[in-house]
């Protein structure tokens, strides 16, 4: 099976005045259909700017990215737009949803940039709100729901339009332990029910603890890929380390 | 539509920055109309006082009179022409007029003047001038030698109520003519022009000074509606059939008049332009102020798929609504002014006592106001699209954020 993520000698750089940061140098990283795959690595070892890169909301200096067949590195940013509304799901870090909205409108709401028609909008809306447990909370205004409500609601997002890729940014790191792990368990049934490929840059040991595969990155390079080993023996690994 | 649901809410969201901002567009679009129709207000006075006082609406003449006014230029034919005129529809009155520049003298002293003569039964200067009567009568109608004059012209020539005097001229054929007349009335209109060089007698006596049978100086055309000017101008020329009378309007015939207006009209627009760029700043601080508080959001929108130009519509029809409500409150307050001033008027009672002039035009010290339709809609139109405009830096901002920069810099 073709990988649904693809990085070739991914290179980016950020330059501040005549400062250059070498924030990737030359990552290469292929994905597979249905991975639930944890991107770790402390501050500053790109793995942000690799999630970035691969959600197609940057582009790299050298290298290319594939998504799902299509090669992203050399779209337009109009076209890069479009792909990132048709193919990709992005759960952020926090204030995921946009405040003067409901619960129930922000779910719908890339259903409603995609065109989608009201009555099938309605339902699928309502049906992951309720599939996340928000189920009597749809009229609710985030500001009205705990982060771990608004996470979920950031999932039910995500999800709503049916991508084959998900990319969340830390998506735990404001949230307790026990709501984390109940989103990541949600995550994780959609990931294998869907078939939904799930990749997470995280500090979090309850994702790695969920992740089927975990890829380290050190300074802008991959250090570890867990690739082909069990999610049991990745986090033997991490103990051991 | 997700847009003018989100851009409705968003403007809600900072309620308080958002009822100041629409407040200030509100009541400063109220007082550019409360302005407005005090200033068309006042102009649409002076001009009908002046066309009353004056020569109509329109006004028929010999072609060279208003270039070179002289006694000998006279519309032949006068009282036929004046009859057809008065068919057309749309016309309320026509006043058969002489004026002769000449000299009235009493025992004491003598004056350059401009003698009117007018029918006084039906002459359209009785509405304005009969008011402004101070001492004595109205001419009567058929009175052959009676005299109306200003109350400075009297002073002038130490004339009072009743007494004699001689106005002389020279006639159609360049003789000198005089005739005897009575003061009968004294008048203060608050026009210096008026009130100190001025005399009305009977159309009969006029035309003995000039030694005319018929024929008139002008024929003074009354309209029942001032928007109707054009077409009745249309509708009476072919009615001319004299060689070398044509129609005037009241512009040609007043140029002091519609330069004042004008120079009037460009303080108007100054004082709009002030209110515009007020209104334009106010708009600019807060829909500016609501988009950089937005980065992350729009940053958040564009990373999910939407296109920056939805991100821009997204912000211009945000401006657009702040701009239709505020015009909407600023027209109810603005209208509401207009026709409470409209009814009851202004009175600038407190600043003059009198009436005051301007470009020989009088105008009253209780001002209504007046509000023609094209300039209420070319008002919103200026104020809507002033505020569009305002609208777009901060659209065009929106729309240019860099979604990573905006979500990690705000994370």
């Amino acid at each position: 099976m073709g990988a649904i993520i693809r990085a070739e000698g991914v290179r980016r750089i950020y330059r501040q005045g005549a400062l250059e940061v070498e924030a990737l140098k030359g990552v290469s990283l292929a994905i597979e259909q249905g991975e639930f795959t944890a991107l770790v690595g402390p501050s500053g070892s790109g793995k942000t700017t690799l999630l970035n890169l691969l959600g197609g909301l940057d582009s790299p200096d050298r290298g290319s990215i594939w998504l799902d067949g299509t090669e992203v590195s050399s779209l337009g940013s109009g076209e890069l737009s479009r792909f990132r509304l048709h193919h990709i799901g992005f759960v952020f870090q926090a204030y995921n949803l946009i405040p003067v909205l409901s619960a129930y409108e922000n779910t719908e709401f890339i259903l409603l940039l995609q065109g989608v028609p009201e009555k099938e909008r309605k339902n699928r809306a309502l049906r992951l709100l309720k599939e996340v447990g928000l189920e009597g909370m749809e009229h609710r205004r985030p500001f009205e729901l705990s982060g771990g409500q608004q996470q979920r609601v950031a999932v039910a997002r995500a999800i709503a339009a049916g991508p084959r890729i998900v990319l969340a940014d830390e998506p735990t790191a404001n949230l307790d332990s026990k709501t984390a792990a109940s989103l990541l368990d949600l995550m994780r049934e959609l990931n294998r029910r869907e078939e939904t490929t799930f990749l997470f840059s995280t500090h979090d040991p309850l994702v790695m603890e969920r992740a089927t595969r975990t890829v380290r990155l050190r300074d802008g390079e991959v250090l570890e890929d867990t690739a082909g080993a069990t999610s049991g023996e990745a986090a033997g690994e991490r103990k051991g380390e | 539509m997700i847009l003018p649901k989100l851009a409705w809410r968003n403007l809600w969201k900072n309620r308080r920055r958002t009822l100041i901002t629409m407040t200030m567009i509100a009541v400063g679009f109220a007082l550019a109309l409360i302005f407005l129709g005090i200033a068309d207000g006042v102009h649409n006075q002076m001009i009908r006082n002046a066309v009353r006082l004056g020569s109509g609406n329109l006004t028929v003449e010999h072609k060279d009179y208003p270039d070179e006014p002289s006694n000998d230029k006279l519309v032949v034919d006068a009282a036929a022409l004046r009859d057809r005129i008065r068919e057309v529809p749309g016309i309320r009155n026509v006043s058969e007029r002489i004026i002769v520049m000449g000299l009235i003298y009493t025992a004491d002293n003598s004056a350059g003047v401009a003698i009117l003569g007018i029918d006084p039964a039906s002459d359209m200067s009785r509405k304005t001038l009969e008011p402004e009567i101070i001492e004595g009568r109205y001419l009567k109608e058929n009175e052959k030698r009676g005299v109306l004059i200003g109350a400075d012209l009297a002073r002038r020539l130490r004339t009072s109520l009743g007494g004699k005097a001689v106005v002389t001229a020279q006639d159609a054929s360049g003789q000198i003519s005089s005739q005897l007349v009575r003061v009968r009335g004294i008048f203060r209109t608050g026009i210096d022009e008026m009130d100190g060089y001025f005399a009305q007698v009977g159309l009969p006596l006029a035309r003995e000074l000039l030694g005319v049978s018929d024929g008139a100086t002008q024929l003074a055309v009354f309209l029942e509606n001032e928007q109707h000017q054009e077409r009745i101008k249309e509708q009476i020329e072919p009615l001319i059939t004299g060689p070398k009378a044509t129609v005037f309007d009241w512009e040609d015939v007043m140029p002091d008049l519609v330069l004042f207006v004008q120079m009037d009209n460009a303080g108007t627009y100054i004082f709009m332009g002030i209110i515009m760029v007020v209104v334009a700043l106010g708009i600019l601080n807060t829909i500016l102020m609501s988009v950089l508080e937005r980065t992350r959001e729009f940053g958040l929108v564009v990373a999910l798929g939407m296109a920056p130009r939805r991100l821009l519509g997204l912000v211009v029809l945000e401006t657009a609504f702040l701009s239709l409500v505020s015009l909407g409150v600023g027209a109810i307050l603005g209208f509401g002014a207009h026709l409470y001033l409209a009814e009851y008027g202004f009175d600038m009672g407190f600043v003059t006592q009198e009436q005051l002039t301007m470009a020989g035009a009088v105008f009253d010290s209780v001002i209504y106001s007046e509000l023609a339709p094209a300039r209420v809609l070319l008002l919103v139109g200026i104020v809507f699209s002033v505020t569009l405009l305002a609208g777009i830096y901060p659209a065009i901002r929106a729309a240019r954020v860099d979604p990573v920069r905006a979500i990690t810099k705000f994370q």
